[in-house]
């Protein structure tokens, strides 16, 4: 089965992110596809390349980042939800003349298309909030 | 001071933080009381395994805090009840006050920290 995902929380604060991390991993594990993970709202926190995480707490973008490389999972950061929060590709960031890129490898930044996308391809969308 | 935690274990950061402020406010010699009111109380029931969650063992250091003189453990008796809970689920001994007890002892304080 298709599935993509949408995440609506930051990292560290909700358990959400973490949730949907396990559910990922859970669902490739049972022979499943995983089209798209959508960040959306503070969910676009997931993206942040700058996370330094506390002692012995999981690097999550990072976790998103090697999940989606090693199953080919395209990761997508809301553009508008994104840019708002300082969450900047190089090219956004240079689009708006800001000092730095903090955009994690392995995710994109696109548009809202790709949300309408991933829920016509997918046979279950869920969405994971706080 | 008081702090109030309202919110339950795992779903968030807060009971964490809540924690944490509970820790420092002992350790500023403070008279500090940690209220738990609603599914605030849930943080302390017993058998709970953060591990799982590659979470920070809480309940231990909830259990603990009369070692960093923490000594005001309160807990909400509607809020117990209402989850089907009684004092020994909890893994730790704790004052249980009615709700009109506890509006006093909120009345009482210079500063609510509320989570």
């Amino acid at each position: 089965m298709i599935f993509s995902l949408a995440v609506h929380t930051p990292p560290y604060t909700y358990q959400g992110s973490e949730t949907a991390l396990r559910f990922a991993s859970a669902l490739l594990d049972e022979g499943h596809e995983l089209y798209r993970v959508f960040f959306y709202h503070d969910g676009v926190y997931n993206g942040n390349a700058l996370v330094v995480p506390p002692d012995n707490a999981p690097d999550i973008p990072k976790r998103w980042a090697t999940l989606a490389q090693s199953h080919d999972i395209d990761l997508v950061v809301c553009i508008a939800a994104a840019l708002k929060r300082g969450i900047l590709d190089e090219g956004e960031s240079k689009r708006y003349a800001k000092s730095a890129a903090d955009l994690q490898d392995g995710f994109n930044i696109s548009g809202l298309g790709q949300l309408i996308d991933a829920v016509v391809v997918s046979d279950r969308f869920i969405t994971f909030g706080a | 001071m008081l702090v109030l935690l309202r919110k339950p274990p795992h779903g968030s950061i807060f009971g964490q933080e809540a924690l944490e402020a509970v820790l420092v406010a002992g350790a500023f010699e403070q008279d500090v009381t940690l209220l738990l009111m609603g599914d605030g109380v849930l943080n302390l029931l017993g058998g709970q395994q953060a591990a799982v969650l590659e979470h920070r063992d809480l309940l231990t250091t909830f259990a603990s805090l009369k070692e960093y003189d923490v000594h005001h453990i309160v807990v909400q008796e509607s809020a117990l009840r209402q989850r089907g809970l009684v004092t020994t689920d909890l893994a730790m001994k704790v004052d249980v006050l009615d709700d009109q007890r506890i509006a006093k002892l909120i009345e009482a304080q210079d500063v609510v920290i509320s989570f």
